[in-house]
């Protein structure tokens, strides 16, 4: 299941959260959270909600051996167990995320024609794998205690917020939480602000800026202008930061509504002054879980670290996808990333403005390395976007220009850091200090952030309603 | 004022879940006038289509396509897409471009049809949700009698719209049929590949193909092979250009667009047996007529007729001239074109702006029935050409020619020694039909998306040709089908591979 489907919005979610919130206790409001998380996964992967459930007992039986180990003293069984569960965990991922990409490769080098394995991914598997092993790797370092209740270990790994599309929560952030939170009146209602958000982001920004890029990119490279393409890569450019985020802004909502705090996932990367800072902004989730588990075990800045960031980077790449396409947009980070470092010093001395237009440019680059699985294509775009394509300018991209010049404004107001500036002068305002009104005017806030989000959850439904509108020529009845 | 976070939270929460649970009981409908469409229905539940993911995909389908409200919403994202799809509201800034995978011609649709769609829609609301799916899984039938009632004109030509047809075996057929259509159009958009954009400029709306030489060449090599394998048979190529070709920015008609281009390409690689008809230069020539709709895909009767000189000329016969015909007028025609562009405000200048349609009646006695199966048994009476459609809508007055796309139509007329001839069309041909009657005392109109695939009924053309004792063979279609291997695919399926 989808957040951003009427089914999820007017059945799933209020009915989760009426049940949660009238549960007694602790015990039945985490019953309650894995029945629906469970369903939630099955939604759509009827079959692989038992891997899920396999693959978190597997994870939580070794941290029960570490931990076992662990007090008897045994480093090497304790060792064992947690590469054990690495393994295992890789194993899955690699199997049904890689095997594929693996075979084919093989077959294109050797000339053989193993057959293959043909398993469909399941979703969310590249998340909650990385979740599960934050979890084995920080008991074996001591960093978190054992989880002795494997209903409360289910519930960490499948937690249907962050379930399939991140952040990626590690164990220690929400360990507390999984046994003993509360959910404060400010945080359920800033939480389901935050949902809302994160909704009218995906809905109302990101599917019309996919709708758009769709329709000028794909299946047709070959016949792209030079306006063209820079349209097409600059909207996917904003689809991808809309959708993704506003996932995270949903995910980060309901899990307050939940009780549960989770670390922010992005921060306005579109406003990052260098590639340096746009990885410290964006997806913080997974590059400082490959700061934490990978880089720095591997020596971090201590010895070899061209090395440790070029594997954290061929890695980074790799896990957004097995296609060759994502192993170079984590190479081509890596080079810019190792240019950064050697030549800091110089760049810090280029205005603010530059380096802002500068590091939008690379990034933008970045995604059509992306977006395009099939490297002619990725060629194809680069030679339009540099005045190499069909022309420069058409009247099919005239058209297009023109008619999506308003969400390209929305968007890149969307991007930046404005809209949040304006929701906290407007805080500011209505909060009144330390009047006597004060509860009013701050009542007043509530009552205008209630209508934002009203606004919100009805242009989504008009939106999501809308798109079932699909009119034909012809009946056919 | 601790709780007022949760008060209102919860509110939004409660407000959400009482639409959910009105979702679950309110009654559905079935059918949607302004789509032009049947709306999902609730899928059967079977654990193989879970396991598929079919199951919950269509039930998100169906979901949304029965949301409480929906008319509301969906008129309301009409506006929104104005936003998301902006142009100028002036009539010369309106523009529009969007996709059309599917292309204009999904299926066909009878004017039969088209009334029982509208009186389904209009009567079957109170029903019961389950009672409506059967209804419309085993009962859909064309309603000849909504189409006999309209028939009060007192200017009803020689041929009857539609007479009801008494015998009961007669209705089963058409019954069994009607079925097998249920499932048509949803298992035809996936095949539909990517062929072209709709495009609105102003007051005109036209369709814009795109040149795909591999389906083009197959094409050819079916019009080749039905020359081939009935070497008793004139076959005759006519492929027309669209409105686009000649109304529309430089861009839309060159280069991998240039009907021209197509339409040459084709003709090029016909054998010497087919007989390959210049409709083109005869419509280039005569751009500042009314040759074409703004808001639909069609051409209007007087381009049709155009095309029919052009036929007379390389076929030996000798045209009747314009002026020799009765005409007649539909005033107000808003077509496929304005549907297909319904969800965006660009819409509007279309509605606002609508054809008109003018007929021609033929003039030599003709009398025309369909038929769902190649047996042409219980066939059921048309009009050639209908002056009574109903102008309560403004839709759907492209389905006076011969009242639409149809399996078989035979038409028969008075001038017994003349030839006869079959017509392979999509409702391009609709309009061209009737000019035939001048010249042939037997026309049969197959349309071939009808016939030999899925649960559509058996015809080989070679044998049917054989049996009916016909002298032509008349390929007539436009650019998007001579491009779309579906179509082809249909064509090819009448002959056998």
């Amino acid at each position: 299941m989808v957040f951003s489907s009427l089914i999820f919005l007017y059945l799933f979610l209020p009915i989760c959260m009426l049940l949660y919130v009238i549960s007694p206790s602790i015990r039945i409001k985490n019953g309650v959270l894995i029945l629906f998380s469970l369903i939630f996964y099955a939604w759509g992967e009827p079959l692989n909600v038992i891997l899920l459930v396999i693959s978190a007992l597997i994870n939580w039986a070794c941290g029960m051996l570490i931990d076992i180990w662990n007090k008897e003293g045994k480093t090497g069984k304790k060792r064992f167990a947690m590469i054990l569960a690495i393994v295992v965990d890789l194993g899955l991922l690699g199997l049904f995320k890689y095997a594929g990409f693996l075979v084919e490769n093989l077959n294109a080098i050797t000339g053989l024609s193993i057959r293959s394995p043909g398993l469909v991914m399941p979703i969310g598997i590249s998340f909650y794998t990385f979740q599960a092993l934050t979890y084995v790797i920080d008991i074996y370092r001591g960093n978190v205690k054992v989880q002795r209740s494997y209903p409360r270990f289910l519930l960490y790994i499948a937690l249907f917020p962050q379930l399939i599309a991140g952040p990626i929560v590690r164990y220690s952030d929400i360990e507390v939480q999984l046994q003993d939170r509360k959910v404060t009146s400010d945080g359920f209602f800033t939480g389901l602000t935050r949902f809302c958000v994160g909704l009218g982001k995906k809905v109302l920004i990101a599917n019309y800026c996919g709708e758009m890029t769709t329709r000028l990119l794909d299946g047709k490279t070959a016949g792209l202008t030079t306006v063209g393409a820079w349209l097409g890569i600059l909207l996917y450019t904003f689809q991808i930061y809309f959708d993704f985020s506003g996932y995270s802004d949903m995910a980060i909502g309901m899990g307050r509504m939940f009780g549960f705090e989770y670390l922010e996932n992005f921060n306005y990367p579109y406003m990052s002054k260098s590639i340096t800072e746009f990885w410290r902004r964006w997806h913080i989730s997974l590059s400082s879980f490959f700061r934490d588990y990978v880089y720095i075990p591997l020596g971090g800045n201590r010895k070899h670290v061209y090395l440790n960031l070029l594997i954290v980077w061929a890695l980074t790449g790799l896990w957004h996808g097995a296609s060759w396409n994502f192993v170079l947009w984590g190479l081509y980070f890596f080079v810019l990333l190792c240019i950064e470092r050697i030549f800091k010093k110089a760049l810090d001395h280029i205005p603010g403005v530059i380096r802002y237009i500068f590091t939008m440019i690379l990034v933008i680059f970045g995604w059509t390395l992306f977006y395009f699985t099939d490297l002619h294509d990725v060629w194809n775009t680069f030679a339009a976007m540099f005045g190499f394509g069909a022309g420069v300018f058409n009247t099919e991209t005239k058209i297009n220009l023109i008619s999506t010049i308003p969400l390209l404004i929305l968007a890149a107001v969307g991007s930046t850091s404005l809209p949040k500036t304006i929701g906290m002068i407007t805080a500011t305002v209505f909060a009144g200090g330390k009047s006597s009104d004060g509860e009013v005017r701050s009542s007043m806030f509530y009552i205008l952030t209630f209508l934002f989000d009203l606004a919100v959850l009805i242009l989504a439904t008009v939106s999501l309603v809308g798109s079932s509108y699909n009119p034909f020529l012809y009946f056919r009845f | 004022m601790k709780i007022r976070g949760f008060l209102l939270g919860g509110i939004l929460l409660m407000s959400l879940l009482v639409v959910g649970i009105v979702s679950l009981f309110d009654t559905d409908p079935t059918v949607s006038i302004e789509e032009n469409r049947k709306l999902a229905t609730k899928p059967e539940f079977s654990f193989e289509s879970l396991f598929k993911g079919s199951y919950i995909s269509d039930l998100e389908d169906y979901y949304a396509d029965t949301f409480p409200m929906r008319d509301r919403f969906t008129r309301a994202n009409k506006q929104l897409n104005g936003f998301y799809h902006y142009s100028s509201k002036s009539e010369e800034g309106t523009m529009l471009l969007i996709d059309a995978s599917n292309g204009a011609e999904q299926g066909g649709m009878s004017l039969a049809d088209y009334e029982s769609a509208r009186s389904e829609a209009s009567t079957g609301k109170d029903a019961n949700p389950q009672d409506q799916q059967n209804q419309q899984e085993h009962t859909v039938q064309p309603n000849y009698s909504d189409v006999t009632e309209n028939n009060t004109d007192p200017d009803t030509p020689d041929e009857p719209v539609a007479e009801p047809e008494p015998e009961v075996d007669v209705t089963e057929e058409v019954d069994a049929n009607a079925a097998h259509d249920s499932g048509w159009v949803q298992n035809d958009n996936a095949d539909y590949q990517t062929l072209g954009a709709v495009t609105i400029i102003g007051t005109q709306a036209m369709e814009i193909p795109t040149m795909v030489p591999d389906v083009i060449a197959s094409y050819a090599q079916v019009v080749n092979d039905m020359a081939e394998k009935m070497p008793d048979l004139q076959v005759y190529s006519l492929v027309t250009p669209n409105a686009a070709e000649f109304y529309s920015p430089l861009d839309f008609h060159t280069g991998s667009h240039s009907q021209k281009k197509m339409i040459d390409t084709l003709y090029s690689q016909m054998s010497d047996s087919v007989r390959t008809v210049d409709i083109y230069s005869k419509l280039e020539a005569r751009t500042d007529q009314y040759i074409y709709f703004r808001t639909d895909h069609h051409w209007t009767a007087r381009g049709a007729y155009f095309a029919y000189v052009a036929f007379c000329e390389t076929a030996g016969f000798k045209p009747v001239s314009l002026e020799d015909f009765e005409t007649g007028r539909y005033d107000e025609f808003v077509g496929s074109l304005y549907t297909f562009t319904s969800k965006y405000p660009q819409s509007e200048i279309l509605w606002n702006n609508p054809d008109y349609v003018d007929y021609y009646l033929p003039i030599v006695e003709s009398h025309a029935k369909y038929y769902t199966n190649s047996s042409l048994t219980g066939g059921i009476p048309i009009a050639v050409v209908s002056t009574n459609i109903s102008n309560e809508s403004k839709q759907n007055k492209y389905l006076c020619f011969i009242c639409g796309d149809t399996p078989i139509c035979v038409i028969e007329t008075a001038l017994e020694d003349a030839p006869t001839c079959i017509v392979l069309k999509e409702s391009y041909g609709n309009a061209f039909v009737p000019f035939l009657t001048s010249h042939y005392s037997k026309i049969i109109v197959i349309d071939p998306r009808e016939f030999n695939h899925g649960n559509k009924p058996y015809l080989d053309l070679v044998s049917f040709a054989a049996e009916q004792e016909v002298d032509d063979l008349l390929v007539i279609n436009y650019p998007f089908m001579i491009n779309n291997s579906t179509y082809v695919n249909y064509l090819r399926g009448l002959i056998g591979w």
